[in-house]
């Protein structure tokens, strides 16, 4: 349905339904939003009332903060292609699995979803006791296996990224595993059974058939995936322990705008510098939201 | 062709297998290393502990006030919940359904707000509540999350809106019955799959909501189980206490994982539900 | 009726209020750095009933965590601080008195003034060089409760039983180091996923070498050029030395032993000593058996200008925000908390070194104690380069420094990329 002009009769409703959430919004979001803008226009550190104008000179210096882009601005998009990437192939295939007629369906699915209630604190301890270069559980794993070779010091800062993308791929993929089942659950088995037999192959139905009916759903979590995993913190903040700022490995835009406005150990405390760090991910997560909701707007707006 | 297609499914099945075995090896790992000393976690880290050390629980009951943080979160997030989903509810129906002057302009503005980091709004909007008095109260930190939660319940719940059918509105319309009236008796219900689904979906990413709770809480009587969690991190690992943090991490997740199996059935019926077509 | 009722009621809110607003009972709001659990927080909620009941000031304590400092900058910001606030002095210092405004209470008058025990004043409790180290405009706005340094921890079984003697000389180090390895016997235990433990060593290189402030000059000088003095490539050769890259002196994988897998291993034998903060005793507690705890500061360079009485001053504090509501009352504390009663049983419950320094030591700190009665000049740990230049280290020196001291890179190197990266960080401000 598209949406109907306004009637008469429904003017009193739009302004006693919009009411409150325009207040709201705007008291509590856009207002203090606005002012974040302002405040990235200043240096200031934000335990003091002064403050002192800089104009764009936080944006001019982080356009020129080799740390900020070459590190924390690529691993936030690897997180969000690659990692993303992994994390829908793998939720594909495990709700295609779930969505056929399996014995202890509910179990499965329950386990699927359990990584995403755990702590990220816990994750982090519990990959880096997998991680463990001589008692750890892959590493150990390998050595059973006789495949020595494969066997790393997995957490050393070449790798430690690539090992920690795989923890976060572990925790993320139960809860979009979950919302695709749902998405797939409903498409009518006749629909697809009867694109077999008129001869379609796997790859066909799943192109053709499944993935156009579940765009909608689709389409969000996608969008889901884009925000979270922009402002992905938790689990690299925990790496470290929670006691130091995170190594290279593990410093995405959300850590690095963190330890920029509030320190941690380390003193910086920029407030408006990390501000300014926040206009850039909010750029980032808008573009990405606008993207999405374009590649799949005739599906979204076309009923 | 039936035989690969055979294979491709018993390695697909083989793989949730192993996905599931992983994962509920790990939630065992955490269990078991709840029940250890902390020499035997870091000797042998793999292994079981030769006498359960019950103690680490009793530990944690007993210096952290943690039954406490669970129940703040709990009357915080159910509450949070429920203005979410009062004020968002009737704006997302009106903006999917009425179009009018601005409609269009005021749907981006809240959908754009996604992408705002919330670390960005932390101290701007800490002034906001103090201002009215509002910080160091669970009610006051309810309405910053409610604040923050606005755009993606608003966008969510539009999209359900948007896919309801027209012809039983029109329907209400000439029997005469006015705009609110229709929302509330035949669109609301309809549209009702889509706000479970929003509920859900705040309600789970509250739950772990730290940065915050720490930030607008100062008494640690209001506490939400995050902070609480956190100072047991630090608490625990600055004096080595390894396997009490386990401790602790399992009684958190426990009750965490019963109110999500219930909840997640909950979040397939909503989403399958929502988006069933005309 | 109704009229009746909310009179009565509010008389006799009056009455309620009333005796409260003439007794005037203060009380003290107290953000603290501790979380429940830990033996600091015991030690508070052990004497604060014994301060309120010998002076009638209630004491609200919140035991908020090591993010206090972000937690109440906003009610910094309010000017609605709390009375007390603790924390370590850098992150004090760089979050209060760093900028052009003072937001603590200046303590100078209180530390004039008789202690708790009355037998002098409040600042001849402490060695006030270190307390000074930390003055604004020489004024002091902090006072510690901890004194914590930074050295090599080691396991005198293990020395005693590979017949060697603490090192004092670098020579000496690379020595044992060579005695442990020929034994099969890994000599560092180290967690490297923490940059600054892996910063303690060109950092104390440096200070070895060329001596205190030097580090501090180099990190902030703008132009890059300091870089060029031989001091810090040779600090720079000292860490490669001893490297992945060098002669790998390290327990097998220390570049990516996440936290505390290294120190548990070394605590449990896997290696002989861990350069780490004084804080590792409590953290390890737990895990060792039957070995007799021995420290030395990190050994003296031949030729070099930094000498073993130069000591690192690392301490925790406190700090009265202003615009604090009770000033007076919240120094009351202070000098109660600081007590020589108080600073003893702190001992006992933490096993930390007391900023009272005539406070008793703790048994696991005694060779610590040794070396603190003869220091001579204290300097900050990292030189104050961690708290003062916070953004260079985080964003030039942390990377740099990780991949020499896992050596990836050659001194040389590093010392070329610093002073590059150096130019081009100062540059961009």
């Amino acid at each position: 349905m598209k949406p109907s002009g306004l009637r008469r009769s429904e003017r009193p409703m739009v302004w006693l339904f919009l009411f409150p959430m325009t207040a709201i919004y705007v008291l509590m979001f856009i207002f203090p939003s606005l002012r974040a803008f302002y405040i990235s226009l200043f240096d200031w550190s934000g335990f003091t009332a002064s403050m002192r104008y800089v104009g764009l000179g936080n944006f001019r210096e982080l356009l020129g903060d080799d740390y900020f882009w070459s590190v924390a601005f690529v691993n936030t998009l690897k997180i969000l292609f690659i990692g993303g990437a992994i994390i829908f192939a793998i939720a594909f295939l495990l709700s295609g699995v779930l969505s056929t007629n399996l014995r202890g369906k509910k179990i499965f699915r329950a386990i699927t979803f359990f990584p995403t209630v755990l702590s990220p604190i816990a994750v982090a301890i519990l990959w880096s006791f997998i991680y463990n270069d001589r008692w750890g559980l892959l590493n150990s794993t390998l050595k059973l296996l006789g495949q020595e070779r494969l066997i790393l010091t997995w957490m050393a800062p070449e790798h430690l990224f690539g090992s920690i993308l795989a923890a976060l791929v572990w925790m993320n993929t139960g809860f979009y595993c979950i919302i695709l089942l749902a998405a797939l659950d409903r498409i009518p088995q006749q629909t697809i059974e009867s694109a077999y037999l008129d001869g379609a192959g796997e790859m066909q139905v799943f192109w053709r058939i499944k993935i156009p009916m579940i765009k909608d759903i689709l389409a969000t979590a996608l969008t889901l995936w884009a925000i979270n995993a922009v402002k992905e913190f938790g689990l690299l903040f925990a790496w470290a322990g929670g006691v130091d700022i995170p190594a290279a490995g593990a410093t995405n835009l959300a850590v690095k705008m963190y330890v920029t406005a509030f320190g941690r150990r380390v003193t910086v405390y920029r407030m408006g510098y990390a501000t300014a760090m926040g206009i850039v991910m909010f750029l980032l997560v808008a573009l990405l939201v606008f993207l999405i909701s374009r590649a799949f707007r005739s599906e979204v707006f076309e009923y | 062709m039936i035989f690969f297609k055979k294979l491709l499914k018993i390695l697909a099945k083989a793989f949730l297998v192993a996905w599931c075995l992983f994962s509920v090896l790990g939630f065992i790992w955490i269990l078991i290393t709840s029940l250890k000393t902390n020499r035997e976690l870091f000797k042998n880290a793999w292994g079981l502990f030769t006498e359960p050390q019950w103690d680490n629980y009793a530990s944690i009951w007993t210096s952290f006030k943690l039954s406490r943080n669970f129940l703040n979160s709990i009357y915080v997030v159910s509450l949070s919940v429920i203005e979410i989903i009062l004020v968002c509810t009737p704006a997302a129906y009106v903006l999917s359904r009425v179009k009018f002057f601005g409609s269009r302009a005021l749907t981006s503005l809240v959908v754009f707000g996604m992408g705002v980091p919330f670390q960005l709004l932390l101290i701007p909007l800490y002034f906001s509540m103090h201002s009215i008095g509002m910080v160091d109260s669970l009610f006051g930190l309810s309405i910053v999350y409610c604040a923050l939660s606005i755009p993606f319940t608003v966008f969510l719940e539009m999209g359900f809106f948007r896919n309801l059918p027209t012809a039983l509105a029109e329907a209400a319309y000439i029997d005469g019955s006015g705009p609110i009236k229709t929302f509330l008796l035949i669109m609301l219900p309809l549209g009702m799959p889509g706000v479970i689904t929003a509920a859900i979906f705040n309600f789970v990413s509250l739950w772990n909501e730290f940065l915050l709770a720490l930030t607008f809480l100062n008494s640690d009587t209001l506490f939400t189980l995050p902070v609480g969690l956190f100072g047991l991190q630090t608490s625990m690992q600055y004096t080595g206490k390894w396997t009490t943090m386990f401790a602790g991490f399992v009684i958190v997740t426990v009750p965490t994982m019963v109110i999500y199996m219930l909840l997640s059935r909950k979040i397939i019926s909503g989403l399958t539900m929502g988006a069933i077509k005309e | 009726m109704k009229r009746i009722l909310v009179l009565l009621l509010v008389l006799s809110l009056f009455a309620a209020l009333l005796p409260a607003a003439l007794a005037e009972p203060v009380t003290l709001e107290y953000a603290c750095m501790f979380t429940e659990g830990e033996p600091n927080a015991q030690w508070l909620k052990d004497i604060i009933p014994e301060f309120e009941a010998q002076t009638g000031i209630k004491v609200d304590i919140t035991f908020v965590g090591r993010d206090v400092l972000t937690k109440i900058k906003s009610r910094v910001l309010t000017n609605d601080p709390p009375d007390l606030v603790d924390q370590d002095h850098s992150e004090l210092f760089a979050a209060f008195l760093s900028g052009d405004e003072t937001l603590l209470t200046d303590l100078g008058d209180f530390l004039k003034s008789e202690n708790w025990d009355k037998d002098g004043t409040v600042a001849d409790q402490f060695n006030m060089a270190m307390l000074e180290m930390y003055a604004k405009d020489g004024k002091v706005y902090i006072v510690p409760f901890s004194f914590i340094t930074s050295g090599f921890f080691y396991n005198k079984n293990m020395f005693k039983e590979a017949g060697v003697e603490a090192p004092a000389t670098w020579a000496d180090f690379l020595a044992a180091a060579e005695t442990f390895k020929s034994k099969g016997i890994p000599f560092i235990g180290h967690d490297g996923q923490i940059s600054f433990y892996n910063a303690y060593y060109y950092y104390w290189a440096v200070q070895r070498v060329m001596g205190a402030g030097n580090f501090l000059r180099a990190a902030t000088d703008a132009t890059g050029a300091a870089w060029d003095e031989p001091g810090f490539l040779e600090a720079a050769k000292m860490v490669f030395e001893i490297s992945k890259g060098g002669k790998d002196y390290f327990a097998k994988g220390y570049e990516g032993s996440a936290y505390p897998a290294g120190q548990s291993d070394w605590a449990m034998d896997g290696a002989a000593v861990n350069l780490n903060g004084a804080w590792l005793p409590n953290e390890v507690r737990d895990l060792v058996e039957n070995w007799d705890w021995g420290f030395f500061p990190f050994p003296v360079v031949e030729g070099g200008q930094g000498k073993v009485t130069d000591m690192e001053a690392y301490l925790l504090g406190w700090a009265i925000p202003q615009g604090a509501k009770h000033p007076a009352e919240a120094m009351e504390f202070l000098r109660f908390a600081t007590s020589r009663a108080n600073a003893d049983r702190s001992v006992d419950t933490t096993l930390n070194i007391a900023s009272n320094k005539l406070a008793k030591f703790p048994d696991v700190h005694k060779d610590v104690g040794i070396y603190l009665a003869n220091a001579t000049n204290f300097h900050l740990s990292y030189d104050g380069v961690m708290s003062k230049a916070p953004q260079w280290w985080a964003d030039v020196f942390y990377d740099l420094d990780n991949k020499l001291f896992f050596g990836t890179i050659t001194p040389e190197d590093f010392i070329s990329q610093i002073k590059e990266k150096t130019i081009e960080f100062y540059k961009n401000k």
